[in-house]
């Protein structure tokens, strides 16, 4: 347990615990409240507004996009131990390397899980704030929309831990930052313009996500303006399933690449 | 009783660079050493691996008998100073020693005695960024002071010091032989350190076989 402790004393003094916890604020309610305030109906393709369910999934579902922040977040706080070489001091303090990559894993994969619930409750709140502010009923039963933002709480975990993987294997923060970046704003998308490699983009990250979030948006507008077949959603619980895997991979990586590495 | 260090045929090649070929040294409780060596000579790499950070190809590295990291409680048994950058800018020094001793299991008091002991109360709770050398120097120090432990091994421990720090680390690493503990280092300021302490002092040098040198003053 004291590397634990130890890593919640760094998350900690570092401030990144802080800062994420504010960066799931802005990140979380920020897209949901310009989108609610805009209208739904007014997206490019239209969507259903906030008064109706889809409306409302919907507009929790936008803020999927932002999940590659809390990839981020983990991706830099490890580099950082690299960058700012405190990872060689840890391994000193505490030799047996697989009880701190182990505690690193369950303290991120926490943080991932608060980053996830924050995020959630401001995506909430913006829904409230909107049909406050324009005067609409919200779409659904508050009680009903706990689902899916326990769902969002745990995506933003196991995309923490993508990102944690990430930074232990790249270890460079420019490099691991460039990858995270690059794949998630960028390689996902064009893989989704692409036919037939379209049809995987369910068993990838973000496909997953949106599976487990049954928000088919994005597949269906580019699809709308590249006459491609839109690939087919899984299940929510497959998609699930999917992004349990990629958190699984990811902390194999965090925890065996570092295990033999050399520290010159 | 076993010698507080202890290094047998140890090897170590990065790529084609041979960084260390079968060095063998001993270091007895209340001695102070130094490494004397060019640069890249493999000093450090000798440091680093006789700690667990690099992996030896050949050999073997023991600290009071053990294997670096089989120690029961690593941090009370050797402190180390390797690389004086290695703390977190955003952090201050006080948030930077707590999680050291959260780690290690430690006493949460140890924070304010080793503090205390390098002179680093007046910056405690300053951000590390904003550090001079001197200054980052003294906190290593104070992190590798955390376990209160029997040994030290300090790599280049005086860089960045100013003439009363270099007086004052002199101290402290005598004070902390004659007390029984075995200080340990590398550097070249060692090497001025124990040059001008070889007046009063005997000193001897014997070249190892990589070309990595080690210097005894007892």
């Amino acid at each position: 347990m004291n590397a634990v402790y130890g890593e919640v004393a760094r998350l900690s003094g570092t401030g990144v615990a802080l800062r994420s916890t504010l960066v799931a604020l802005a990140c979380g309610g920020g897209l949901p409240l310009l989108l609610a305030l805009t209208g739904p109906q007014n997206a490019q393709p239209p969507m259903p507004d906030i008064d109706t369910p889809e409306g409302v999934g919907f507009v929790l579902g936008i803020g999927t996009v932002l999940l590659f922040v809390p990839a981020l977040i983990g991706t830099i706080a490890i580099t950082n131990e690299y960058r700012h070489r405190t990872i060689g001091t840890t391994f000193l303090v505490v030799p047996r390397r697989g009880r701190v990559l182990t505690a690193k894993l369950a303290v991120y994969t926490a943080l991932g899980i608060v980053y996830g619930m924050v995020a959630s409750l401001s995506a909430f709140l913006a829904l409230i704030v909107a049909t406050w502010m324009r005067g609409v009923p919200l779409g659904v039963n508050v009680v009903n929309l706990v689902p899916a933002l326990i769902q969002l709480s745990l995506a933003a975990a196991a995309y923490m831990l993508l990102g944690v993987g990430i930074g232990a294997l790249a270890r460079s923060p420019f490099v691991a930052i460039g990858v995270v970046l690059g794949y998630f704003l960028f390689v996902e998308y064009v893989l989704m313009m692409v036919p037939g490699v379209n049809a995987i983009y369910p068993f990838l990250p973000g496909g997953a996500t949106a599976s487990l979030t049954s928000f088919d948006f994005l597949t269906g507008a580019i699809a709308s303006q590249t006459a491609l077949t839109p690939a087919t959603m899984v299940s929510p619980v497959l998609g699930a399933a999917i992004l349990v895997a990629y958190a699984v991979i990811a902390a194999i990586l965090a925890i065996f690449v570092p295990l033999r590495r050399d520290l010159r | 009783m076993n010698a507080a260090i202890e290094v047998e045929a140890l090897s170590k090649r990065f790529g084609a660079v041979v960084a260390l070929e079968d060095v063998t040294l001993k270091v007895e409780n209340g001695r102070v050493v130094g490494f004397l060596g060019p640069n890249g000579a493999g000093k450090s790499t000798l440091m680093r691996a006789l700690l667990g950070l690099v992996r030896s190809d050949s050999g073997e590295a023991h600290i009071a008998g053990l294997p670096y990291a089989h120690l029961p409680a690593p941090a009370k048994t050797v402190g180390a100073v390797l690389d004086i950058a290695s703390a977190h800018p955003r952090m201050t020094a006080r948030a930077h020693l707590h999680t050291y001793v959260a780690l290690g299991g430690m006493d949460r008091s140890r924070v304010d005695t080793v503090l205390s002991l390098v002179g680093a109360q007046s910056y405690a709770d300053r951000r590390i960024g904003t550090f001079s050398t001197g200054m980052r120097q003294r906190l290593a120090l104070a992190t590798a002071m955390l376990g209160d432990p029997d040994i030290l091994v300090l790599d280049e421990p005086s860089n960045g010091l100013d003439p009363s720090g270099s007086a004052w680390l002199r101290t402290f690493l005598r004070e902390f032989a004659d007390a029984d503990g075995a200080p340990y280092c590398s550097p070249a300021m060692c090497s001025t350190r124990l040059s001008t302490r070889s007046t009063t002092s005997s000193s001897s040098t014997e070249a190892a076989p990589s070309g990595l040198a080690h210097s005894n003053d007892s």
